[in-house]
């Protein structure tokens, strides 16, 4: 009897012990968490402070927030003991305007700056470079601090925040947030799918907003500055057309290319004597750019920016905004024919080199970096050079934006084209090899634009035609056959692609009668010639009624008009039944 | 179903020697023939425009659904809120936005899978779900008790329940049309009705392959991937897709059958009422334990 109680009270204790420690534990983890949170918060003032600093910018780039640079350098580093700096360039050049940028950056023997950090850089080891850091910017802080100027942090966690860079857009930041820190951007929509519900999802902020925001602030690394025809053309203009302050070619270089009998083309300019190194390197482009806009400043000439973020402006042109922007000479002919080898199988392909470079934002669009002709790297058999791929897939590859094929199904997924393409099959089709490969240089001339319907229709052709499929609940759809051959062959022959491609005096026609001979006058397959009205099945082939829908109704969607002429709703086409009797008794 | 004295018989004969062997009951769910004969609907979403005729055809050929005006077929501000189905409805379509190519809503129809393996077949204790050999996946009204196990094993939360309904309260899910149509050789409703032919409906088999293609011509426009043909063990509904699958509310299941996790327990618990009956037996033994050592304490003192 005894021992039972003794054993009672035993396990009795443990338990209270237990509840209590518990108790305690969840109210430490507690106050842990409060610390957390009272961090990034203060974190996100100064942060503030930071990007409210007047910084001179024209036009569209003072919509954008300045991002800061993360000092990571996980090459040397590692993982770092305190959490990275982040370090806000442009506030330091407003800053430091008056004493230059060699405060920071060092000078070569030419007089010219390099942009490395800090001035007095020493990498023989971690500590070693981890001091010349310190030195740099603890050293000037501390001297600005001393002569009574405002100044920057001078203690160890002023500068390495405990902050993850991604945080300071994230208002209220989700329980999860933690586990998900690392794939969080990866998909913002996962979190604010959609602007009505996002103000509970994430702090008042639709997935838009948010992502621009986001994208502005938090990536790594800056938007990459995309050298396109309207920079091109605007230095090209400032700097009185000479091409070779930029371009340099070193005489070895310029010896070299005379001993091979070449001549110097944009890529050699490019590469400069280092072979490697090309203008979209950080390295390279950085003292190139900077250095020339700095002078030029002083010589109170017109001059490019100095600050990150009006270079890097993630703002991409697009080929309508550069429209009227001249593109560059090139040594290249207008015309080409592509021949690769004389006893081809196919015949060659005319190429209207200056055409395509009007519907391009860069050279580089179609030649990358290396600016050379395909053939150069993409060899009939592949060559490490052209990564393995042959010349073939670099000119008819479907997938890739880059070649021919690729770039005109991009093209055919544009609003226009759409309307027909997205029903035809993606990429090459046998019958039209012969259209590209005609062998001369007059098929490019001899563009013809498609002719006025009317010497194409059979005679007894109505210009409005009546559907009746659905008569049981709806009034006749009436079909506007006239009106869509004509915008279709407008659409057709404002664009200089279809222009080309549709060589058939009927080739519009094939978007919606696309079986079966085509010929001018006469009568061409209906829909309800192939179409059934009840289901086959052992055929795939949709229904009558499934037919008009997809035709009609995926063109007007693909297209994307306006609902007056590309209806997209049901009363669009049809017109109820009920509700006009309705209407006519009243 | 007529029933007469000689079928009674016969079933009552039936029923005692597979509880007499006990063998016939392994013709459970996971168990049934599968063939690719069977039918099946393969949805494109891609072509769907959202227009909901499918609902409304679905309404009337069903006829102990509840039923709804033209008009509510025709508001388009239905499609704002994420429906599920209930049981007013056996199949609902819902609007997707479609992030990577915006003023392009993806729209999907949604209804029973009706899966190869099902697990409502598996979970339901009286026998009143059926997986017919055609493929449909249908409920007895007259078996059900209501315990509501469908709801709770259906990997897709597709069986609804009539709560409004006080004494003959029904589950309530798509039946596949099998008594008003597939029977007697149509379609569903629903595909019959769709005016973008966005339902196929066919041998499973052949729509695999022809969904197979239709990714092939068309690479950029569906994800490569056809929803319902591995899932749970596979599911009689097919579906294509331009966004991926869960971004348009398909949940992401492994590719084994459903029934695979549920029945090992189920039906362990109650082979041969033994485990039941062992339960029993320990109870019983404690008790007798405790009664005996009682009575022993008693006459000491």
């Amino acid at each position: 009897m005894n021992k039972r109680w003794i054993v009672l009270t035993v396990v009795a204790c443990a338990g209270i012990c237990f509840l209590l420690f518990s108790g305690t534990a969840s109210l430490r983890s507690e106050e842990g968490k409060t610390e957390g949170v009272v961090e990034p918060s203060r974190v996100e003032e100064k942060d503030i402070d930071a990007t409210k600093q007047p910084v001179s910018g024209e036009g569209e780039t003072e919509t954008l927030v300045e991002r800061p640079i993360l000092i990571t350098i996980p090459e040397i580093f590692g993982e770092i003991e305190r959490p990275p700096v982040k370090f806000y360039h442009d506030k330091h050049t407003v800053a430091l305007e008056e004493e230059g940028c060699d405060v920071c950056h060092p000078k070569d023997e030419k007089e010219k700056l390099l942009f490395t950090f800090p001035k007095e850089r020493d990498e023989k080891s971690e500590d070693v470079l981890m001091n010349s850091y310190h030195d740099s910017c603890i050293g000037c802080h501390n001297e600005k601090l001393e002569a009574g100027k405002k100044t920057g942090p001078v203690t160890c966690g002023e500068c390495h925040v405990m902050d993850h860079p991604k945080a300071e857009y994230l208002p209220v930041l989700p329980e999860y947030y933690e586990v998900l820190r690392d794939t969080y951007h990866k998909d913002c929509i996962a979190c604010h799918q959609e602007p009505a519900k996002a103000a509970e999802d994430a702090g008042g902020l639709d997935w838009k907003s948010f992502y621009v925001k986001e994208k502005m602030l938090i990536e790594d690394t800056w938007p990459k500055v995309f050298f396109d025809y309207y920079l091109h053309d605007k230095h090209d203009k400032s700097l009185e057309e000479k091409c070779e302050l930029c371009h340099y070619l070193s005489p070895e270089m310029e010896k070299k290319l005379a001993a091979e009998g070449k001549e110097p083309t944009c890529q050699d300019w490019l590469r400069e004597i280092d072979e490697e190194s090309s203008l979209t390197d950080e390295e390279t482009a950085h003292p190139r750019c900077i250095n020339c806009h700095l002078d030029r400043k002083e010589e109170n000439k017109d001059a490019g920016p100095v600050y990150c973020k009006e270079c890097h402006t993630g703002v991409e042109r697009t080929i309508e905004e550069m429209a009227d922007v001249p593109r560059q000479e090139c040594s290249q002919e207008e015309k080409i024919l592509i021949q690769i080898e004389e006893d081809a199988r196919m015949k060659g392909v005319p190429f209207n080199h200056k055409g395509h470079q009007e519907n391009t934002r860069s050279c580089q669009d179609c030649h990358h970096e290396t600016l050379l002709a395909c053939r150069e790297c993409h060899t009939l058999d592949g060559s490490e050079e052209g990564d393995g791929i042959t010349l073939a897939e670099a000119y008819h590859e479907v997938s890739s934006p880059w070649s021919c094929v690729g770039c005109h199904e991009i093209e055919k997924k544009k609003a226009d084209c759409a309307g027909c393409h997205h029903l035809m099959e993606n990429g090459l089709v046998e019958s039209a090899c012969a259209t590209c490969h005609s062998g001369s240089l007059e098929s490019l001339d001899n563009i013809k634009k498609l002719d006025v319907p009317e010497k194409l229709y059979p005679d007894e052709l109505k210009e409005e035609m009546e559907i009746t499929i659905l008569e049981d609940e709806y009034k006749f759809s009436k079909f506007p056959h006239d009106k869509i051959v004509k915008k279709l062959i407008a659409v057709s022959n404002d664009s200089k692609l279809a222009s080309y491609f549709h060589t058939g005096e009927m080739s519009v026609c094939a978007g919606c009668h696309h079986l079966g001979p085509m010929e001018a006058k006469q009568n061409l397959p209906l829909c309800n010639t192939c179409h059934t009205v009840r289901k086959e099945p052992q055929k795939s082939t949709p229904t009558l009624l499934g037919a008009y829908h997809q035709q009609c109704l995926g063109c007007h969607k693909e297209m994307g008009g306006e609902e007056e002429e590309m209806p997209q709703s049901c009363d669009g086409c049809h017109e109820e039944k009920d509700v006009a009797i309705a209407e006519n008794e009243k | 179903m007529k029933s007469n004295r000689r079928g009674f018989l016969k079933q009552i004969a039936g029923i005692g020697s597979l509880t007499l062997f006990g063998k016939g009951s392994k013709a459970h769910a996971s168990r049934l023939q599968v063939s690719a004969d069977q039918f099946g609907v393969l949805v494109d979403t891609t072509r769907c425009v959202g227009c909901r005729t499918c609902e409304k055809a679905c309404n009337e050929i069903n006829e102990d659904l509840p039923r709804k005006t033209s008009k509510f077929f025709k508001d388009e501000s239905v499609l704002e809120e994420r429906r599920r189905m209930d049981f007013s409805s056996y199949t609902v379509v819902n609007r997707y936005e479609n992030h990577s190519d915006q003023g392009k809503p993806v729209f999907a129809k949604f209804q029973c899978m009706h899966c190869l393996y099902p697990a409502c077949v598996s979970a339901c204790i009286v026998g009143a779900f059926t997986r017919d050999a055609s493929g449909a996946v249908i409920y007895d009204p007259w078996k059900c008790i209501g315990c509501r196990y469908c709801m709770a094993a259906c990997p897709f939360q597709v069986p609804a329940y009539e709560f409004s309904n006080v004494l003959t309260p029904q589950v309530r899910k798509c039946t596949f049309c099998f008594e008003t149509r597939i029977s007697e050789g149509g379609v569903p409703a629903c595909v019959q009705s769709c005016p973008m032919e966005a339902m196929t409906f066919g041998k499973r088999g052949d729509l695999i392959k022809q969904a197979r293609e239709r990714i092939k011509k068309y690479p950029d426009r569906y994800i490569p991937d056809i929803y319902g043909e591995k899932e749970v063990g596979g599911t009689a509904w097919l579906y294509l897709s331009s966004l991926p699958f869960d971004k348009i509310d398909f949940p992401k299941l492994g590719y084994h059958p459903a029934p695979g996790y549920t029945e090992p327990i189920q039906h362990a618990i109650f082979k041969w009422f033994l485990p039941p009956l062992g339960v029993y037996a320990a109870l019983g033994g404690i008790m007798w334990f405790l009664k005996s050592k009682k009575k022993k304490s008693k006459q000491d003192s």
